[in-house]
C-alpha cells in the first residue's frame, strides 16, 4: 500500500472511529505528550489544522495505527476502545492488513451532568 | 483559610499571582488563559485548545470551579496576602499540574495486536470529578501511587480535598470513595487496594 492508499485508509479509520457509539472526540496522536516545541509551534499558529488524527506508521515490525480519543462517561473507556479496536480492527482487514498494530489510548473522558447524575461519571 | 473580615474590601485584594506553572503542562496555555476561555464561552473556538486533552481536562476543573464567585476568590486572596498555599491556588495549581498526559494506563486488550490504554491525567480528570456529587467539595491533589503502566499491580488512590465548614467529614470522605471507586471502574482496570481521602481545609465560605 503507498502513502497516498494509506491516507485514505487513515482517513476511513477516522470516520468510522468517530462514528463509533461512545467516542466523543478524536485528538492528535502527539497530543499524548506535552511538547514544549509542539506546544510554541501551536501558540504560533503553525500546526497544521488539516493534520490527520490516524497515525499509521510503518516499521520493521509491521504497521501501526495510532488514535488518541475522548470518551463519553456513560460510555466507559474499557468498552469503548474494545468497540473501536473491533471497528478498526476489521476496517483494516479489508484492506489486507489483519496484522497491524492498533494503540488506542484515551486522552479524555467527557462527563455530562447526566452522566454525573447517574454516577457513571 | 481564614474567615472573611467584613471591613476588609476584597476589592482592595492584590492581584493573584500567576501560577509559577511552565506552559508546556497545557500544552502552551496557561491557567489563567483557559480561565479566560472558559469565561468567553469557549469562543471563538481556539483549536490549541480544543485539540489538546491537557487543555480540555483543566477547562473540565475550571468548568466545576465555575461556582466560585470572584469575590470569593478575592476574599481567599485578601484574607491571606502573604500565603503562598491558599486553597484557591492549590485547586488551580493541582489542575494544571494534573491535567498533563502522565503515564500510560493500560486497558484489557481484546486481541493480539490491541494496545488500549488511558492516560494518567485522564484518570486523574475522572478521580477529579467525583467532586460534583458533593457540591462545595474541592478536589485540591490527586495522585496515583504505584505502576499504573504494569497491569494488575496494587494502585493506591490519593486524595487532597477542601471542604466547606458543616460538613461531616467522614460522610464527605466516604462518599468520595465510593464515587472514585465507581468510576475507576467504570473506565480503567486498575487494581486499586486503596483510595485515601485526605481533608487539608475546612473553608467557611460555601460556593
Amino acid at each position: 500500500m503507498n502513502p497516498m492508499q494509506w491516507a485514505e485508509v487513515a482517513a476511513e479509520i477516522e470516520a468510522a472511529v468517530r462514528a463509533t457509539p461512545g467516542v466523543a472526540d478524536l485528538y492528535g496522536p502527539g497530543s499524548l505528550m506535552s511538547n514544549a516545541v509542539g506546544a510554541g509551534a501551536r501558540r504560533l499558529g503553525l500546526r497544521d489544522a488539516d493534520a490527520p488524527l490516524v497515525l499509521v506508521q510503518q516499521n520493521d515490525d509491521g504497521t501501526q495505527v495510532d488514535i488518541a480519543l475522548g470518551v463519553h462517561a456513560a460510555a466507559g473507556a474499557t468498552v469503548t476502545t474494545q468497540t473501536v479496536h473491533r471497528v478498526v480492527r476489521d476496517l483494516l482487514a479489508g484492506h489486507g492488513q489483519q496484522e497491524a498494530r492498533i494503540v488506542l489510548t484515551v486522552v479524555h473522558v467527557h462527563v455530562s451532568p447526566l452522566a454525573t447524575r447517574a454516577g457513571l461519571g | 483559610m481564614m474567615p472573611q473580615d467584613d471591613a476588609h474590601d476584597p476589592h482592595d485584594a492584590p492581584a493573584p499571582r500567576p501560577l509559577d506553572l511552565g506552559p508546556e503542562g497545557l500544552d502552551g496555555h496557561t491557567i489563567e488563559e483557559l480561565t479566560d476561555y472558559l469565561e468567553a464561552g469557549r469562543v471563538p473556538p481556539d483549536p490549541s485548545i480544543d485539540g489538546s486533552p491537557s487543555c480540555q481536562l483543566a477547562l473540565d476543573a475550571l468548568d466545576r470551579l465555575r461556582g466560585l464567585t470572584p469575590e470569593l476568590i478575592a476574599a481567599d486572596t485578601a484574607a491571606e496576602p502573604e500565603a503562598d498555599d491558599s486553597w484557591v491556588r492549590q485547586v488551580l495549581g493541582g489542575i494544571a499540574l494534573e491535567a498533563r498526559a502522565g503515564r500510560r494506563v493500560p486497558l484489557t486488550s481484546s486481541g493480539p495486536n490491541a494496545d488500549l490504554g488511558i492516560t494518567e491525567g485522564a484518570v486523574r480528570g475522572l478521580v477529579r470529578g467525583a467532586e460534583d456529587l458533593l457540591p462545595g467539595v474541592l478536589v485540591g491533589r490527586c495522585r496515583l501511587e504505584g505502576d499504573v503502566t504494569e497491569p494488575g499491580a496494587p494502585i493506591r488512590v490519593l486524595v487532597d480535598v477542601s471542604v466547606p465548614y458543616g460538613e461531616q467529614l467522614t460522610h464527605v470522605a466516604e462518599q468520595l470513595r465510593t464515587e472514585i471507586a465507581a468510576r475507576l471502574t467504570a473506565h480503567t482496570t486498575l487494581n486499586v487496594t486503596a483510595i485515601d481521602i485526605t481533608i487539608r481545609d475546612v473553608r467557611i465560605y460555601r460556593p
